[in-house]
Formats: C-alpha cells, structure tokens, sequence
C-alpha cells in the first residue's frame, strides 16, 4: 500500500468539514441554486438526509472492501472498466483541484490584492500542497485537527458580531414555492459535497471501523450546521436579491461588521480563517489525485509522483478555464449537479450492483 | 555538501520570491479619499470629485493649519474612466477604501444611480458602509465647501448623519440600504438631501452644509423630494423615529406651541386582503415628553390637558404619514417597503401581485392607527408664571 498512515474517526470528519465548508466560505454557490430565494437554510438542513442517502453506495462498498479505496476495488469488481472507472476518479480529483484552485487564485485576486498576478498564487497553493501531501494524510489530518477548531470558532465569532444588525424578517415567508424547490436545493447542496468521495478514499485508513458510521454522520451534521451559520449573516444583512448578485457574499457580509465604529474592517480575521480552509481544501484534494493515481498504477509508493502531479496542475489549471464566466458556468448547479453526482452516485451504484451480481467483496452485506 | 547546496538554493530561490508583495502601499504614496461627488455633465460624460486628505494638515497639533483637504474633479466616459483619470491630475494614487461619504448631484440622481454604483460595489476598494447623499445642485460645489468645526467635510457629514437621528427630519442611508432596494423587486430607495446654505456678511458670502429634505427615488431615478414633515412621516412608517421633537398648539392657548420630545416609537405594518383588495393597517405607537410649553398661562400638566395634548400629538403624527403617503403613492414609489410585507403575508398570490405591483401599490387603502403617549414633564411641573 502506498499509504501506510493511519487516521482517527475525528480528525477524519474535521478534515472533511474544512474541506466542503470553504467553498461556501467563499462562493456560497447556494444562493443561485433553486430555491433561489430565502428558503436556503432549509435546503441546507435537508441536504443531511440527501447526503446520508447518496453516501450509501460508497458505504455499502467500503463494507464489502474495507481494506480497499475506491480506485482499488473498482478494479477488482470490474477489471478493466473499472481501471477506466478508476482513471475517471483520478481526472475527478484533479479537476476538483484545479477548479479549487482558479476559485481561490480569482477570489483573492478580485477581493484583496488585484494587482498581484494570479499565477503566484496557484503556484504558492500548490507548493503547499505538495509539501503536506507528500507528508502524507497523517499530517494533512493533524493539521485539519489543529486549524478546524480555529476556523469554527471564529465563524460563529463572525455571526455573533453580526447579530445586532441582522434583519430577520429578511428570511420570511419560509417555504415560499413549497417544499419541492427547497428539496431540490438540499439535493443540488448535497450533489456539491465530493468530499463523499474523499470519505471513500480514506475510509480504508481509519483506525476504528466502528466509527464509519459516525463519520458520515457527524461530518454531514456539522457541516450542515455550519452552512446555516454562514448563510443565515448573508441572508439577512443583505436580502436573497442582493446577495445573489455578489461574487463573494460572506466575505462582503463580514466587510459589513461595525461596533461602535471600533470593531470594523475584520476582514482580515476572515482572510486568515479562509487561507488555512482553502490551503487544507487543496492539499486534501491534491492528496486524493495522486494517491487515486498510484493505485491505478499500482505503484509502491505515492510520494515521487506528488511534485509531477502539483506542477502539471499549474498550467492546466490556468488553461482549463478561460475565465471567472467559464469557471461559473461549469460549477452552476445545471452542469455540476449530474458531473458529480456520476461519480458519487452512479459509478459506485454500478459497482455495487455488479460486486452483488458476482457476489465478490470479504462480506456479504 | 550536498545539505549545503541545497541550502543555498533554498535561499537563492528565497530572493525571488521575498522581493516584497505586490500591493505594498505607503502611506505618502496614497492619496486617501474622504468623499466621493458624482455627477453627469451636459453631454452625457461622468464628472467625479475627490475630497483628498492631506495627512500633514490634519495632525492635532497643527493649531492654526489651512484645510486638511483639498478637493479634485475629473471626467470620463464612465465612472471607473474618470476615476484613472484623475491620476492625471493627483500626484498619487487614489485611495478610496477609507471614503466614507457619496454625493451624488441633482441631475444625475435624476439620470438614474444604478450605472453610478455599479462601479463601486465592483471594485474592492469602497465599502458598503458608506453614507450617501443627495446634493440639490451639484456634487462638486457640495464638496468645496468648507466646514466650521471639521477639517475634513466628509468627517463633518458623516457625524451629520448620525446625530441628524436626532430630529428624524432626515434618514440616515448607507450604501448598502441603497443596493438592497435596488435589488428589491419592489422596494424604492430614499436619499437624505444636502444643501449649501448661503449666510451673506456684508460682502463676504459664507457657505455651510445643511441637510435638508429627503430625495425620493422610483427604481433608481429621482422622482422628488420629502420635505422634513414627510420625511418624518416615512420614517414613523419604518419604524425608524428614534427621536425629535413634535410641536403641537397648546390646548387652552391655541396661539402658543407646546413642544414634545419623541422617546420611543414602533410601527406595525399589517397587510389584508378585502374582497381581493389589497388594505394596510398601520398601528403606530409613540411615546413623548413633554419637553417645554411656550404659553405661560396654562398649567398643562393636569390629567385632561395632558390627554387633549396626547390626541394633538397622534393627529400631528396622523398627517406626517398622511403626507408621506400621499406623496408616495402619487409618485408610485414604494419607499415603505409595502411590498415586501406583501410577499411576506400572501407568498401564494405575490407572483401574480408583483407582476402589476406599480399599479397595486398606487391602489393600496392604508388604515394608520397612532397610539400616542405622554409620560414625563421634565423638572418643572408648571410654568412660573402661574400662581397656585
């Protein structure tokens, strides 16, 4: 095995809760998603039955493979198509990068230091990424153990200093267009949360198989919960329509914070908690491409491919996606939603079925 | 050996990168902008002028010291042109996360705003925390006046802007309320006006700023202004009077004012639905002080004369929001925001409302209710004149 580390159930579920709540730190992609109007925090609460429910297939694998990630029973299930099944993960993961990777160059380009090319960012990004995923996931989990802590704490800071100027009116009627468009919204929410696949990667990692349950529950909870406490500032200090038309709406919500005209331009604090999100987004994602990549190659030994892996992301990265337009489109619900849902959903599904079909895998579920 | 190589490559690599950031800005090398004037000159070009802060200027112990400021126009075709532009006449670079106050002038708040915001929420720099105003002639000549107690106009106007809470004869309006009605489907934003006020001393011509009137908006084009009454009848309807004074006429002395102070007020808007008519109730509640009376003749603390003065109150309050409301539905600008009340009681039939929300809002029968109370008298319980 390439990878030899071996994680607990709790750093697991902090490095998945940093990993999916970044992108909503920065983009919060919801908003446009139907419902589209003020009714998303409760898209948001229903995405954690939706997200339960899309982790089965990866669950009910892991049982019959425990010892295997998802690149390496695929292989084992299906021979060659499931070394194709296995290649389309690794492009999945390193295009999850890349897109990572243009969001954050572009948002700290376009909302804080526009003068400085973008290209030094993907860059430094990268070289981090490398760094910690050559030091492998034992140490890209300690560093989610230490860094998460900080990043929840200072957003609850956030919305707590928020609270004064908040207009909770702004959040009614609730259930506006029924519960169907709010469900939609909970499905797009939870189609978004590709960490599924990251669970599936490092759940053969885990020291204590007891807790595989708890770490698709606790991680979908809390990242739910924290969803709620960053769309509920948005929502209210801005209204559904403004905030709709904002590129970056909670680090514009956090520009708004002023006490007593001391307690202002904290943005900073918002810049620090997102740099440590984004760089542990990164280098979890940069992880899972190339140790998805070593075991469809079979190597002995992921760590020589780490740096190859990181300096191919560069250019592709800046050639894959023209512009901050393009990049929108593609990560806009009508596209994303199918593009992930194939990987998280439907190729696993079709791995179980034929792993039931020839009856392989250590346990029968 | 080789540990020292690659030492000394680490640090060789170290240079290029540690050459210093990009954005690194000094602070004498950064015109700070104090207040933004936006304007449309005749042939269609945006006019933009600068309130500069000159940081040497203000220091606090600078005690006889000229201006801390010094003001900059410049054009172009669009806002973010005439703002580069103006770097052809400052000798740094404009700095504008620091500003804090927008005028924008008559005519081009009459052209429409939208086109002149845009700019600044695109950009990183300004905040959405920034007061706005309405000038009645030009933003330039707003910007070039001077201020008795501040070196810097924009400190004096945005210290406006806060204690004008005083007489809630003008809202206090950042840019962020301004969005968020443009945003709205429904909603029309409001702007307190400024003015230049004209004191003539022999031949010398002072200048000063006064906040006068509150220019209201349809979308995002002036329509006309609020005077103070109507103001303050807009903003009983928000909920937003947090204090002032109500002159009413004295009971027993009708040619002699008594004058109120407000100390609470709320409102309650409540839509309904009357045979397929929209109706608002309004329930407004106040409470006052009496805070002098101007006839020396009558005692007005006494039980009836305070209730007679109670029912004088409400009726003011009653024809502020009258006026108020008049106005509005005249002009078919929902300034109340009555739309989304609406949207917020009858989710169900607000698709098909909204479509036609212009000619509902001019339709809508609104019902006020004031709830006016007397508390206090202050120190004094009567006059002095009146001999017990």
């Amino acid at each position: 095995m390439p990878e030899k580390g071996k994680i607990t159930y709790k750093q697991l579920i902090l490095l998945v809760f940093t990993s999916r709540i970044i992108v909503t730190l920065t983009n919060m992609p919801g908003l446009t998603d139907p419902p589209a109007n003020q009714d998303l925090w409760l898209s948001e609460l229903f995405g954690l039955p939706i997200m339960l429910l899309l982790s089965v297939p990866v669950y009910l694998l892991w049982m019959r493979y425990p010892n295997q990630t998802i690149i390496q029973y695929s292989q084992v299930i299906a021979g060659k198509v499931g070394k194709l099944f296995g290649a389309l993960y690794v492009w999945f993961f390193m295009h999850l990068t890349m897109i990572t990777l243009y969001q954050y160059s572009a948002f700290i380009t376009t909302a804080v230091m526009p003068e400085t090319p973008s290209l030094f960012f993907i860059i430094t990004m990268v070289l981090f990424g490398v760094y910690a995923a050559r030091n492998g996931i034992e140490v890209i989990c300690r560093l989610s153990e230490l860094l998460t802590p900080i990043i929840m704490a200072s957003i609850i800071i956030i919305a707590l200093l928020l609270i004064k100027d908040m207009d909770l009116k702004a959040l009614t009627p609730v259930l506006e267009k029924g519960v169907g468009p709010v469900l939609q919204g909970g499905f797009t929410i939870s189609a978004r949360t590709t960490e599924i696949l990251g669970i599936a990667m490092l759940l053969p990692y885990l020291n204590d198989t007891q807790k595989v349950k708890r770490v698709f529950l606790l991680s979908y909870t809390l990242m739910l919960i924290f969803f709620v406490i960053i769309t509920i500032p948005v929502l209210t200090m801005f209204g559904v329509e403004l905030a709709k038309t904002m590129a970056f709406p909670f680090f514009d919500t956090v520009k708004l914070i002023d006490i007593g005209d001391f307690l202002e331009r904290i943005e900073a604090v918002y810049m620090g908690i997102w740099l440590l999100g984004g760089l542990i987004n990164i280098s979890f994602s940069l992880y899972l491409s190339v140790l998805g990549l070593s075991h469809l190659l079979n190597l002995k030994d992921y760590k020589p491919i780490v740096l190859p892996v990181g300096i191919l992301l560069i250019p592709l990265t800046t050639l894959s996606f023209e512009s901050i337009v393009g990049l929108r489109k593609f990560t806009s619900y009508k596209i994303s939603t199918p593009y992930s849902l194939l990987f998280i959903l439907i190729i696993p599904s079709i791995l179980l079925v034929i792993s039931m079909i020839r009856k392989k895998g250590a346990r029968q579920a | 050996m080789k540990k020292l190589i690659a030492l000394l490559m680490i640090l060789f690599l170290l240079q290029t990168m540690l050459t210093g950031c990009w954005n690194r800005r000094e602070l004498k090398t950064l015109a700070i902008v104090e207040m933004l004037g936006l304007d449309r000159t005749e042939d269609g070009q945006i006019s933009l002028t600068f309130e500069i802060l000159k940081p040497a200027e203000v220091k606090a112990d600078n005690g006889g010291g000229g201006k801390g400021t010094w003001t900059l126009t410049s054009q172009g075709e669009t806002v973010f042109d005439a703002f580069r532009n103006a770097t052809l006449q400052a000798s740094r670079k404009l700095f504008i996360s620091q500003n804090k106050i927008i005028v924008i002038g008559q005519e081009a708040a009459k052209a429409g705003i939208t086109p002149l915001l845009d700019f600044l929420s695109r950009d990183h720099e300004p905040r959405l925390l920034t007061h706005m105003f309405i000038a009645k002639g030009t933003a330039k000549d707003t910007l070039e006046v001077e201020h008795g107690q501040e070196k810097i106009l924009a400190t004096a106007l945005e210290n406006l802007a806060k204690v004008a809470a005083a007489t809630s004869k003008i809202p206090r309006i950042q840019t962020l309320d301004v969005m968020k009605d443009l945003a709205s489907k429904t909603s029309d934003p409001f702007i307190p006006g400024i003015d230049i006020f004209q004191n003539k001393e022999g031949e010398k011509v002072n200048k000063t700023i006064i906040l006068s009137n509150t220019a209201i908006f349809k979308k995002d084009k002036l329509v006309g202004w609020f005077d103070k009454k109507e103001t303050r009848g807009l903003l009983w309807i928000l909920g937003e009077v947090k204090s002032g004074i109500i002159v009413v006429k004295s009971p027993q002395e009708e040619t002699k004012n008594v004058g109120i102070e407000i100390i609470k007020a709320s409102s309650k808007i409540k839509p309904e639905m009357i045979d397929g008519n929209l109706v608002i109730t309004m329930e407004i509640k106040e409470d006052g002080n009496l805070g002098e009376q101007m006839s020396e003749g009558v005692d007005l603390t006494k039980p009836d004369a305070f209730e007679e003065l109670e029912k004088r109150q409400a009726a003011v309050i009653q024809s502020e929001i009258n006026a108020a409301l008049t106005k509005a539905q005249d002009w078919d600008a929902d300034i109340f925001k009555f739309g989304e009340e609406v949207h917020r009681k009858f989710p169900g039939e607000w698709p098909e409302l909204k479509e036609n929300w212009d000619r509902e809002f001019k339709n809508i029968e609104v019902k006020v209710e004031v709830e006016a109370k007397l508390r206090n008298t202050g120190l004094v319980t009567r006059p002095v004149t009146i001999q017990q």
